[in-house]
C-alpha cells in the first residue's frame, strides 16, 4: 500500500475513518454522517439546482427533515434508510446506474445510529469558527512538552497506544535541520546541539534553525509550488518572464517573519495600500503567477478570463481550502457554493489593468530596479578584469620583443619590398559560381569582388571557376572583405562575424581531345596571411584535415583579411586554360563562411601581399630614423597582427559588451496587479464559457463562509469592495477556514502529510480532520500569536510528537500504517529539490548566495530542444550557478527541470504532496551529473584528510558527512571491502576512472590526482551512500 | 529472475557476499528470512502493489489488451482525407451560409473574414470490399479500408490546439487532468516487469514552428506518477538518465545495487517502513531498464521486409515511420499504452503541397503498422486509433478573392466536426460511422463527443469509465467527467 501515493492511501483510509463503526463512541453529524450524504447523494440532491432530483437537498438542515425523509429517533421508518436499503431497481438509493458505490454497512450503521440518537444536525466543521478548547487530560503527563502533545496523546491514551521513544540526537538534528531549512545543519549549529547535554539544547537549535536564512528558502520553495511560480508563460509559446524578484520578497518575508496576515494582504492588494512602496506592489506577483497564453489564433479576451478564473480557484486552494474551481460552470455539487458566488468572488479580480496577452506584452508590470545591481554587475566585471590582466601579460611580452622583431623586419625589408614590388597580382575573373546548397546566391560587384547575397548554410563550398591573365600561376591570394550585412559588419553572417576557411583547392581547367575537360590539381605547398587566429593558422586551410581552417577571429571584425597560397614552382598556363578556384567551409562552426570576397593570381611562388608593414618600411628604412610615432606605429601593427592579442581582445571586447548588457538591465519588468480606472462589469458565465454572459454580479464573498456584511459592513454604504477588502476578509479572525487551512500546511511540510490529509479541500468532501481539537487549537493560536508563523512552526517543531523515533512497530504497522494517529515520528521521501540540496551541501558544493535570478543547472542535453526545437536554448551555468539551491533552478513551465521527479506541476496552484516511488527516480540519482559530482566531492573531501584513511575510516567518515552519524559495523564492513575491491578494479582499468572522474564541473583536487583508483571507488561508495533510502528520507 | 535471485548467483559476482559474510550477516539481524523476503521484492514494478484484479480490474471482459494511438497533433483535415463532399463543389468561391455557420466561432486568424467554401483539393474513391471513400493522398490507409472503422462524426469544443489536445487525451481542457495512457496503465497496469506500460513517442516533423507537444499530453495529472506516460527519446539516451556514465560499467552498478539491497534491507529491518522494500524493487525495476530499452530500441532485428513495409523513412530515427515500428515493438513486449505523435498538420496556409506531404508521411506507416499487427495475429487485442485534436473548415484560409488561385490556400481550425479512424481491437473493420452535413461543417448523424470516444476506448479495454474513478480534491475523478457515452455500434 505504502508506496502509492498520499492522495490514495488517504482515499483509502478516510473510508474506514467516515464509516466510524466503532459502536463505543458517539456518532457525530459533522464527521461521520455529513461526509456519507456528500459522498453518496449530494450529486442529486446537494447545493447544485441544476442537477437537482425529486426536488430534495440532503445539504440542509430544514431541507432534509421538511422532505420527511428523516424519522428523528427511528431508524427503521426513515424514507432515508428505506431508500438505501431498497432492492427494488427504481428505488435503490444511490441508484444503480449512478456509478456511485452503494453505501457499505458500516456506513449504513452510522446513519441509523446518527438517527437513533436524535439525528442532531451540525455545519460542517469547517465551515464553524475554530475555538480553542480545554485541554483533554492524560496520564504520562510527563511526555507532554506543549498543547500539541496533550492533544495527540489523549486520542493514543484512548486507543491504548504509546507514543514512540524520542529519536536520537543525531536523527533529530537532520530531521529538524532538513524541515526547518531544507538543508542539513551546519557544522557550527550541529556540533553545539551535539555537545549541549542541557534540557534547552534542542529548542536553541530550533531557534538557531528558524532564524538562519535557509529558513525563508525552505518556506519560499514550499509557497512556489503554491503559487505556480515559473520562469516562462506556459501553453504554445511558453516565453520567458523574469517574476524572480518575487521570489526574492517571499524569502525575505519569511525569514523577516511577516506576520501571515500582512504576508496575504500584501500579495492580495499590496497595490491598493497606502503609499504603496514597491515591495508591496511587487508583492502581488502572487496572483500573476498564472499561465498566460499567446498561442497564434488565440483570442486574449478569453485568456484574460482564465486569468481570473484561475485567481479565484487558487484563493480557494491555499486559503480557503475549498475545491471553487467545481463552482465555475454550476453550483458546486457538494459544497454551499453557488456559481453566482464563484462569479462574485471572480469581480474581485476582474478589473486588473490586463488584456489577457502574454510574452513580453503581459501588464501591467512594476519596473523595478534591482536593489542590488552589482548581482548582475560582479561577474562581467570580474570578467573584464581578467580579460584585462590576460591581454597585459601578451601585450607586454610583444612590446619587450620589439626592438629585436623591428630590427628583424627592417633586416628583412628588402626581400619583402620587392616580393611585393614584382607580385603582379591579376584578378580571378568569376564566370561561374557553384555550390550544393540552392540557397546561396551571389552577386559581382565591380573590381573583381564577389558578395553571398543569399544564403547562410552551416557549411559550404564555393566551387569558382574563371580566366585569369597571366601565363603562369605561381600564387593564389584570397582577400576577405567585410559587409555591412553580416554580424557585426564583419566577414561572414556567423555568429561573430568570424569565418573558418578550411581548404583552398585550386585546379586547371583545361580542354584535351573531344573537347573534354581535364581537371589538372594545383598543389598549394605554403600559406601566408596577414592575421590568424590561434589555432588557426592560414596552414590549416591546406592541411589534409578537412574541418580545420582559417580563422580570423578579434576585436575588430571590420578589417579586411588575406591569405596568400604558395606553389612549390610556378605552373604554366595555355590560353584558354580556365581556373577553378574551390573556398571550403567545413568547420563545426557553423555559418563560418567568407561573406564576400576577391580572388588574385601571381605567376610568382613568392609574391607578397602589401600590408600596413610593407607600407611602413617602404617609407622608413633606418630604425635609428624612426621618430616616436613611427615607433608607434609600427608596434600598433605588431600588436594588432598577432592572433593570440587579436583574440584576446576580442574576448575583452566581449566581455565589455556582456556588461554593457548586465548595466542597461539594473532594472527587471514584474508581473504586478494594478487596478483598471474603470471597472470592467462581472458576469455568470453560463458553463463558465467565457463569453456566455448570464446575470451580472458585484464582489462579494460567499454566505456560507462568513457573510460580508458581518465583517465589512453594507456594501451600499462602502462602494464596491476591492482585493484589499477580499484579502480582510480571508484573514479576519471570524474567516474560520484561513487559519486552519494555514497551519495544516506547516503540519503538513513537518510531518509529510496534514492533520486534514486532503490539505486542498476542507470542504464536505475533503477528509476529516485526525486530530480536530488540536487542528482548531493551533489555528487560534497561530491567530492569538498575531499570525506569527516561526512561533507555530516552532510549536510543532519542539512538540513531543515531532521529536519521536518515526521507527514502525509491527503493531503500528497493523493498526495504523499511514501514521494517522501519530504514535511515531514523521519519516518520508523528501522533496527532488532537497534531495538535490541535501547533496550539495554534503559535498560542500553548496552555494549560499540568497536570490537573484533563476539559474540553469545540469541537465541532460537536448531536453529543452526535444520540446520546443531549440526555440529556447538551455545554457547550463558555469561555476557557482551549478550549485545554487534548487529553489533558484530555472522553471520552464512547458518542461518542468527533468530530475525534480514528483515536483508540484506549477501549472496551477498545488498543495497536495506527491511522493512517488519510480524506477526513474533511480536512475535519475544514480547517473545525473549532480549526484556523480558530489559523490566525488564527498570521496575527495575525505581522501584529502591529513591522516592515512584505512578503507573503514574512508566508509565511516562518508556515513558522518552524509548522514551526520557513524556507520555502524556492518556497514564499515559491506562498504569498506566494495571500496577496497573497486580500487582494485579501477587500478587496473585506468581509464574508466579518469572517466568517472571527469564528471562534473568541478576539479580533481591536485593532491589525488596520483591515486585515481582510490579517489574513484570512493566515488562509487559515496554514490551507494548518496542513495541509500536514508539519504532519501527525513526519519 | 523473479523471486529467485539465487545467493550462488550473488556469490559468484565479483567481490559481493561469500559465505563467511553471509554467515555474518545473521549476527547484523539479516538472517535468511529477510535476505529472502528481500530479494522478492524484485516483483514490484510500475503498478507495484495495487495489483490490477484486486482492484476489480478489468470490469469485464476486454476486447482489446493494449492500446496504440495515432495522434496527428495540429488537425487533419477530414475535407481531404476521410468525408467526402461532392455537393460542396456548387458552393465553391461562395460565402458559407449562416444556416450552416449558425454563428461559430473561427479563431481569430480568420476572424472577421469572409468565409469561402473550398471544395476538398483531392479526388475520393472507394476502397476495399466495404467501398469506404477516402481522399487520394493516403491510398495505403485506403488500402486496408477493410480493416477499419472511420468514425467521421467526432466533435469537440476547443478551437484552439492546446485545450483541444489537452481535452482529447486528458477529458478537460485545462492542463492538470490525468491522461488517456495514464488511466488505463493506472487501471491495467503493465504487462512487462522491465518496460513501462505507458510509452510516448514523439516524431521529427523538422518544422520548428510546428505546435508543441507538451508533457501534460502523457502527464498523470492527480495519479501516482508513476503512471505517467514515459518518452523515449530518439536521439541520445531513449530514456533521461538511463545509462551508466562513463566509467561505471554495468557489473560495478550490479555492485551497488547489491550494496543498496543489503544496506537497505538493514535499515528496513530497523524500521519496517514498507517504502523501503518498494524502493529496493523500484532501484532494480531501474536496472533492468537499463538492458530492456536499449534491447527495445535496438532495431537490428528488424528485417527489410519490415522498413519496406513502413516505407523509405522507416530507417530514419525519429521519423514518424520509425517510431510506428517502435510503437509495434513496444506493443509486441507487452506495453499497454502507446502513442505516437506526429505533428506539423496545422496548415493554415499549404494545404494544397504541405498538407498533402503530411498526409503521406502519415499515410503508409499507418497502414503499415495495421497491417504489421495482423499478420503477427496482435490486431484482433491491440486497438489502434488514429486522429488528431479537431478538423479543418470548409472555408478558405486565403488572401486572394477566389481560393482556387491561391496556390498557398489554407484551412482554419474546426472543432464542430472532424473524422478519426480505429482498427483491431473490438472495432468493426470495413464501417464508416457517423455523418455530417454537405459542408462537412456540422455533425448531422451519430456524433461522437471526444468524451465518448475516451469512454469507448476504455470500454474496449475493458473498463467502464464511469466507474472508473480516483479520489482527489475531494471528488471521484474520472477521464470523462460527468459525460461519455460508449459507442457500441462500432464494436464488433
Amino acid at each position: 500500500m505504502c508506496s502509492l501515493a498520499l492522495a490514495q492511501d488517504s482515499t483509502q483510509e478516510s473510508a474506514e475513518s467516515r464509516g466510524n463503526g466503532d459502536d463505543s463512541t458517539e456518532v457525530r453529524f459533522a464527521r461521520d454522517v455529513l461526509p456519507i450524504l456528500s459522498n453518496k447523494c449530494f450529486l442529486c440532491h446537494g447545493p447544485d439546482e441544476g442537477s437537482r432530483q425529486a426536488d430534495l437537498r440532503l445539504d440542509l438542515k430544514d431541507h432534509a427533515f421538511d422532505a420527511g425523509v428523516i424519522d428523528t429517533g427511528d431508524a427503521e421508518a426513515s424514507e432515508l434508510v428505506r431508500r438505501v436499503t431498497s432492492d427494488d431497481e427504481f428505488e435503490s438509493m444511490p441508484p444503480p446506474d449512478s456509478g456511485i458505490q452503494p453505501l457499505t454497512k458500516s456506513e449504513l450503521r452510522t446513519i441509523k445510529r446518527w438517527i437513533n440518537d436524535g439525528a442532531e444536525w451540525e455545519t460542517h466543521w469547517s465551515f464553524e469558527p475554530p475555538k480553542k478548547s480545554i485541554l483533554p487530560s492524560v496520564k504520562q503527563k510527563k511526555w507532554v512538552k506543549n498543547p500539541i502533545d496533550t492533544f495527540v496523546l489523549a486520542q493514543l491514551e484512548n486507543k491504548g497506544i504509546r507514543p514512540s521513544p524520542a529519536a536520537d540526537k543525531e536523527t533529530l538534528l537532520r530531521r529538524a535541520a532538513l524541515l526547518i531549512t531544507g538543508l542539513p545543519a551546519n557544522t557550527e549549529l550541529a556540533q553545539t546541539f551535539l555537545d549541549d547535554s542541557s534540557d534547552d539544547a534542542y529548542e536553541n537549535l530550533v531557534d538557531g534553525l528558524l532564524a538562519s536564512s535557509a529558513y525563508g528558502e525552505r518556506m519560499a520553495a514550499v509557497w512556489m509550488d503554491v503559487a505556480r511560480y515559473s520562469d516562462s508563460d506556459g501553453f504554445q509559446q511558453d516565453e520567458p518572464r523574469t517574476n524572480w524578484p518575487w521570489r526574492d520578497w517571499v524569502i525575505t518575508a519569511y525569514n523577516a517573519n511577516k506576520p501571515f496576515d500582512e504576508f496575504t494582504i500584501e500579495q492580495f492588494a499590496g497595490d491598493l495600500l497606502p503609499d504603496a512602496t514597491d515591495q508591496q506592489i511587487l508583492a502581488t506577483c502572487f496572483h500573476r503567477n498564472h499561465m498566460t497564453n499567446s498561442e497564434g489564433g488565440r483570442d486574449p479576451a478569453e485568456s484574460r478570463v482564465d486569468y481570473v478564473m484561475d485567481r479565484v480557484n487558487t484563493v480557494g486552494t491555499v486559503w480557503l481550502g475549498l475545491t471553487l474551481g467545481c463552482a465555475q460552470c454550476h453550483t458546486h455539487k457538494y459544497d454551499p457554493i453557488t456559481q453566482k458566488e464563484y462569479y462574485q468572488l471572480s469581480a474581485y479580480f476582474n478589473s486588473i489593468d490586463e488584456n489577457g496577452r502574454a510574452g513580453k506584452a503581459a501588464k501591467p508590470y512594476l519596473k523595478l530596479p534591482l536593489a542590488d545591481p552589482e548581482l548582475h554587475l560582479a561577474q562581467p566585471r570580474a570578467q573584464i578584469a581578467k580579460r584585462e590582466s590576460e591581454l597585459k601579460k601578451i601585450e607586454d611580452d610583444a612590446r619587450s620583443t620589439f626592438d629585436d622583431w623591428l630590427e628583424e623586419q627592417v633586416k628583412n625589408s628588402d626581400t619583402l619590398l620587392n616580393s611585393v614590388a614584382n607580385a603582379d597580382w591579376k584578378p580571378f575573373a568569376i564566370s561561374d559560381t557553384r555550390t550544393k546548397d540552392k540557397s546561396v546566391k551571389f552577386n559581382s560587384e565591380k573590381d573583381n569582388v564577389w558578395f553571398v547575397k543569399k544564403g547562410s548554410p552551416d557549411n559550404v563550398t564555393y566551387t569558382l571557376t574563371g580566366a585569369v591573365n597571366h601565363s603562369a600561376i605561381g600564387s593564389v591570394r584570397v582577400e576577405a572583405l567585410p559587409h555591412k550585412s553580416h554580424t557585426s559588419g564583419g566577414l561572414a553572417r556567423s555568429n561573430s562575424g568570424n569565418f573558418v576557411l578550411t581548404d583552398v583547392v585550386v585546379n586547371i581547367l583545361r580542354s584535351g581531345k573531344d573537347s573534354e575537360t581535364k581537371r589538372v590539381p594545383v598543389k598549394l605547398v605554403s600559406a601566408w596571411s596577414d592575421y590568424e587566429q590561434p589555432g588557426h593558422s592560414v596552414e590549416r586551410a591546406i592541411d589534409p584535415n578537412l574541418d580545420t581552417g582559417w580563422a580570423v577571429l578579434n576585436d575588430d571584425m571590420k578589417k579586411p583579411r588575406t591569405a596568400v597560397f604558395q606553389l612549390a614552382e610556378p605552373i604554366e598556363l595555355a590560353d584558354d586554360d580556365k581556373l577553378e578556384v574551390q573556398l571550403v567551409h567545413f568547420s563545426h562552426h557553423p555559418k563560418h563562411n567568407i561573406g564576400r570576397f576577391r580572388i588574385s593570381v601571381s605567376p610568382r611562388v613568392d609574391a607578397a601581399h602589401e600590408t600596413e608593414l610593407t607600407r611602413l618600411l617602404k617609407s622608413k628604412n633606418d630604425t635609428k630614423e624612426y621618430s616616436n610615432s613611427t615607433r608607434t606605429r609600427f608596434l600598433d601593427y605588431r600588436l594588432a597582427s598577432d592572433g593570440r592579442i587579436g583574440l584576446k581582445r576580442h574576448f575583452l571586447a566581449q566581455a565589455n559588451k556582456k556588461y554593457k548588457a548586465a548595466e542597461s538591465k539594473n532594472s527587471v519588468s514584474v508581473m504586478v496587479l494594478k487596478e483598471l480606472k474603470k471597472q470592467r462589469k462581472s458576469f455568470v458565465l453560463e458553463r463558465g464559457v467565457w463569453d456566455a454572459h448570464g446575470e451580472e454580479v458585484f464582489s462579494s464573498t460567499p454566505t456560507a463562509i462568513k457573510p460580508f456584511a458581518e465583517t465589512n459592513g453594507d456594501e451600499k454604504a462602502t462602494g464596491p469592495q476591492t482585493r484589499m477588502d477580499l484579502a480582510k476578509w480571508i484573514v479576519d479572525r471570524r474567516n474560520p477556514l484561513t487559519a486552519r487551512v494555514t497551519v495544516n500546511r506547516y503540519w503538513q511540510m513537518y510531518f509529510g502529510a496534514g492533520l486534514v490529509r486532503t490539505p486542498e479541500d476542507f470542504g464536505l468532501q475533503g477528509e476529516y480532520p485526525t486530530h480536530p481539537e488540536l487542528l482548531d487549537w493551533l489555528a487560534v493560536e497561530f491567530m492569538d500569536s498575531g499570525w506569527d508563523v516561526k512561533h507555530v512552526l516552532k510549536l510543532i517543531a519542539t512538540s513531543a510528537t515531532f521529536q519521536q523515533s518515526s521507527r514502525y512497530t509491527e503493531s503500528l504497522l497493523k493498526i495504523d500504517p499511514a501514521n494517522r494517529m501519530l504514535a511515531r515520528g514523521p519519516r518520508f521521501r523528501m522533496p527532488a529539490a532537497m534531495i538535490r540540496d541535501n547533496a550539495l551541501v554534503v559535498s560542500g558544493l553548496l552555494s549560499r548566495r540568497i536570490g537573484g535570478p533563476s539559474v540553469k543547472p545540469y541537465q541532460p542535453e537536448n531536453v529543452w530542444a526535444a520540446s520546443d526545437q531549440g526555440k529556447y536554448p538551455y545554457h547550463v551555468a558555469k561555476g557557482e550557478d551549478l550549485y545554487r539551491r534548487s529553489l533558484y533552478t530555472y522553471w520552464r513551465r512547458n518542461i518542468s527541470p527533468p530530475a525534480m521527479f514528483d515536483a508540484a506541476q506549477r501549472r496551477v496552484c498545488e498543495v497536495q504532496v506527491r511522493r512517488t516511488n519510480s524506477p526513474m527516480h533511480a536512475l535519475t540519482l544514480l547517473n545525473d551529473t549532480t549526484y556523480l559530482e558530489a559523490a566525488r566531492m564527498v570521496a575527495q573531501s575525505i581522501l584529502l584528510s591529513d591522516e592515512e584513511l584505512a578503507p573503514g575510516n574512508i566508509v565511516n567518515a562518508m556515513y558522518q558527512k552524509v548522514l551526520g552519524r557513524s556507520a555502524n559495523q556492518f556497514e564499515v564492513d559491506q562498504m569498506s571491502r566494495r571500496l577496497s575491491g573497486l580500487e582494485k578494479d579501477y587500478a587496473a582499468n585506468p581509464d574508466a576512472a579518469k572517466q568517472v572522474l571527469q564528471i562534473g564541473d568541478s576539479a580533481v583536487a591536485e593532491e589525488l590526482r596520483e591515486q585515481p583508483a582510490l579517489l574513484t571507488a570512493a566515488t562509487i561508495v559515496a554514490s551507494t551512500i548518496l542513495n541509500l533510502d536514508e539519504t532519501l528520507n527525513v526519519e | 529472475m523473479k523471486n529467485n535471485y539465487s545467493r550462488q548467483k550473488a556469490t559468484q559476482m565479483h567481490n559481493n557476499l561469500d559465505r563467511r559474510q553471509l554467515l555474518k550477516w545473521g549476527g547484523y539481524g539479516l538472517g535468511g528470512i529477510a535476505l529472502s523476503s528481500l530479494l522478492k521484492n524484485d516483483a514490484a514494478a510500475w503498478d507495484s502493489n495495487d495489483e490490477p484484479s484486486l482492484r476489480g480490474f478489468p470490469h469485464f471482459a476486454p476486447k482489446a489488451k493494449r492500446v496504440v494511438f495515432l495522434t496527428q497533433s495540429g488537425a487533419p483535415s477530414q475535407i481531404e482525407l476521410f468525408d467526402p463532399k461532392p455537393n460542396v463543389v456548387r458552393h465553391a468561391g461562395i460565402e458559407l451560409p449562416d444556416s450552416v455557420r449558425m454563428g461559430q466561432a473561427v479563431s481569430t486568424m480568420t476572424r472577421g473574414k469572409p468565409q469561402i467554401v473550398m471544395p476538398s483539393i483531392t479526388k475520393f474513391a472507394k476502397h476495399g470490399k466495404c467501398g469506404t471513400e477516402f481522399g487520394e493522398w493516403i491510398p495505403h490507409i485506403a488500402g486496408i479500408a477493410d480493416d477499419i472503422c472511420v468514425v467521421r462524426s467526432m466533435t469537440t469544443e476547443f478551437i484552439n490546439h492546446a485545450p483541444a489536445m489537452t481535452f482529447l487525451l486528458s477529458g478537460n481542457q485545462i492542463p492538470g487532468r490525468p491522461s488517456l495512457g495514464g488511466w488505463v496503465q493506472y487501471g491495467l497496469g503493465s504487462e512487462n516487469r522491465n518496460l513501462p506500460g505507458f510509452v510516448v513517442l514523439v516524431s521529427k516533423t523538422g518544422n520548428t514552428g510546428d505546435q508543441p507537444l507538451y508533457d501534460h499530453y502523457w502527464g498523470t495529472g492527480f495519479l501516482p506518477s508513476r503512471h505517467q506516460g514515459v518518452r523515449l527519446r530518439s536521439s541520445g539516451e531513449p530514456v533521461l538518465f538511463l545509462n551508466n556514465p562513463s566509467g561505471v560499467s554495468r557489473s560495478t552498478r550490479r555492485l551497488m545495487l547489491d550494496d543498496l539491497k543489503i544496506l537497505n534491507t538493514e535499515k528496513h529491518d530497523e524500521y519496517l517502513d514498507p517504502e523501503i522494500k518498494t524502493r529496493i524493487a523500484q532501484y532494480e525495476l531501474g536496472f533492468r531498464m537499463q538492458t530492456s530499452v536499449p534491447e527495445l530500441a535496438d532495431m537490428s532485428d528488424e528485417t527489410e521486409e519490415t522498413y519496406e513495409l513502413y516505407g523509405p523513412e522507416s530507417q530514419t530515427p525519429g521519423s514518424y515511420a520509425h517510431n510506428c515500428i517502435m510503437a509495434r515493438r513496444l506493443l509486441q513486449r507487452g506495453v499497454r499504452f502507446v502513442q505516437v505523435f506526429l505533428g506539423d498538420w496545422d496548415h493554415h496556409n499549404g494545404m494544397r503541397n504541405r498538407h498533402r506531404d503530411r498526409a503521406r508521411s502519415s499515410d503508409q506507416p499507418s497502414a503499415a503498422l495495421v497491417k504489421d499487427l495482423k499478420r503477427m495475429g496482435m490486431l484482433d487485442d491491440t486497438l489502434v486509433v488514429w486522429g488528431g485534436e479537431f478538423g479543418r473548415g470548409i472555408a478558405a484560409q486565403t488572401k486572394e478573392t477566389d481560393p482556387a488561385n491561391d496556390p498557398k490556400v489554407g484551412r482554419d481550425h474546426h472543432p464542430r466536426c472532424f473524422s478519426v479512424w480505429m482498427a483491431g481491437g473490438g472495432v468493426k473493420g470495413g464501417t464508416t460511422y457517423g455523418a455530417t452535413d454537405d459542408f462537412s461543417f456540422n455533425v448531422t448523424e451519430n456524433p461522437v463527443h471526444v468524451h465518448d470516444l475516451q469512454a469507448t476506448i476504455l470500454h474496449l479495454l475493458g473498463i467502464d469509465h464511469k466507474r472508473h474513478t480516483f479520489r482527489f480534491m475531494g471528488r471521484d475523478f474520472r477521464l470523462t467527467d460527468v459525460h461519455g457515452h460508449v459507442v457500441k455500434d462500432i464494436i464488433a
